[in-house]
């Protein structure tokens, strides 16, 4: 109960500093046709209990993506009690284990702006210390409010809290700028980059399998020519044994992209296991023409399949 | 004697073979090699990582999470997560934190700023 009383003072003596200092709020390029409001409302609510931020904040997104969790549920995957709090890592991880995508953000304003825009509650990490030292906090930014400068957040146990963006960005300054989306896989963030949400698709494929795969999709979709991302979904179908899948997405690389050495030897690797060794063998000869750091990989292909052939 | 002497090369040879490096095995290059360009030394990143992977393991269970979930929570973080945790897990933010001589400070302050105002 003390805690939520310093909490409210710590509030006010911040909005108190705010006051005093004008940041603008970000990015007014995209003024004109984006809304000047937006508040994502039916984004569930759990009020926290003592230390349990990263629970409850976890549980707010998850449960906005779709995925149901109490924070007592996920108080057993990301609750560290030597600490006394949650270690980023390991609300990343936890959204994994809900089969969701964890994206983190770029550290920018305009970054978590794009989210909002796009309807994505965004899983902040704020220093509420201030000059009494650092105080570390999980929030969830559900909105915004532009012509008034304000932010719209479910914190701590506060709902529904409204903060100035300059005092908001003064703590999250604080910690790094650190915010991050989950999403569904299929779901993609408004802000990423391809080759850091194939990193996070197969982060998430080495949790949750198979679930991970629409990631994949979804990123061919807006990069149709993304060699990992297509490597992935080939690599996907080879080890469920889908052969022909395989074939045709490992050729459709080495059409994107000809001088990727992979794509060749897994090529080279799949038409070997179809039984069609000359195919596989002009395949992996291509592989170990291009070169490149894993050349001992594509040289034991070619090996392995020129030896297959002679017997 | 005859058997001891080749029993001693037989297991002279076998420790000689499992010094050895294995061979290079034809295979597909796997998605978490292509995502993760730097681990070129897919061996060693391997030994690396399992180091890594029960350090971490390790400094949770100092922080209090029993086992099972220590090895349960650590095999949904990726590598570069693990190893971030191994390097400064102690120094990391952990969202949450409060401890009792910060309460106690704030609350003399705000008692203090109470005073003054009224």
């Amino acid at each position: 109960m003390s805690g939520t009383g310093t909490r409210a003072w710590l509030a006010a003596a911040c909005l108190g500093l705010a006051a005093c200092s004008n940041v603008p709020f970000p990015s007014d390029e995209m003024a004109g046709e984006e809304l000047p409001r937006i508040e994502m409302a039916a984004v569930p609510f759990y009020p926290q209990e003592a230390y349990q931020c990263g629970p409850a904040a976890l549980a707010t997104v998850l449960g906005a993506a779709g995925v149901e969790r109490s924070p007592e549920a996920l108080r057993a995957a990301v609750y560290l009690p030597g600490r006394q709090g949650s270690l980023q890592v390991e609300l990343l991880a936890a959204t994994r284990r809900a089969g969701l995508l964890p994206y983190v953000l770029d550290p920018t304003p305009e970054a978590l702006l794009a989210e909002l825009r796009s309807g994505h509650p965004v899983l902040v990490l704020q220093d509420l210390g201030g000059a009494w030292g650092t105080r570390w906090h999980y929030a969830v930014v559900i909105g915004y409010d532009r012509p008034q400068g304000q932010l719209i957040l479910r914190s701590g146990v506060t709902e529904r809290l409204v903060e100035n963006f300059a005092s908001f960005d003064r703590s999250w300054a604080r910690a790094g700028r650190w915010a991050f989306v989950a999403l569904p896989p299929h779901h993609l963030p408004a802000s990423a980059t391809p080759d850091r949400l194939v990193a996070a698709a197969a982060g998430l494929e080495r949790v949750a399998g198979a679930a991970a795969l629409p990631a994949y999709a979804a990123v061919l979709e807006r990069w149709p020519s993304h060699l990992t991302a297509r490597l992935a979904l080939g690599n996907a179908s080879y080890w469920r044994h889908d052969l022909a899948a395989a074939e045709a997405a490992y050729r459709q690389a080495t059409i994107d992209h000809p001088d990727a050495a992979e794509a060749w030897n897994n090529l080279a690797q799949t038409l070997h296991e179809a039984g069609r060794p000359a195919e596989a063998l002009a395949a992996a000869e291509q592989a170990v023409r291009l070169g490149g750091p894993r050349q001992p990989l594509h040289e034991a292909t070619r090996a392995a399949i020129a030896g297959a052939a002679a017997h | 004697m005859n058997t001891r002497i080749s029993r001693r090369w037989l297991l002279a040879a076998l420790t000689a073979f499992a010094l050895l490096p294995l061979p290079a095995r034809a295979d597909i290059v796997t998605t978490d090699q292509l995502a993760n360009p730097t681990a070129a030394d897919v061996e060693r990143a391997k030994v690396k990582a399992f180091l890594e992977r029960a350090n971490v393991v390790e400094k949770l269970q100092l922080f209090g999470v029993d086992s099972i979930s220590a090895a349960d929570r650590v095999d949904a973080m990726s590598q570069e997560e693990i190893r971030t945790l191994a390097r400064n897990i102690d120094s990391l933010p952990a969202g949450g934190e409060f401890t009792t001589t910060e309460i106690v400070v704030i609350v003399v302050l705000a008692v203090l700023l109470l005073v003054l105002v009224l």
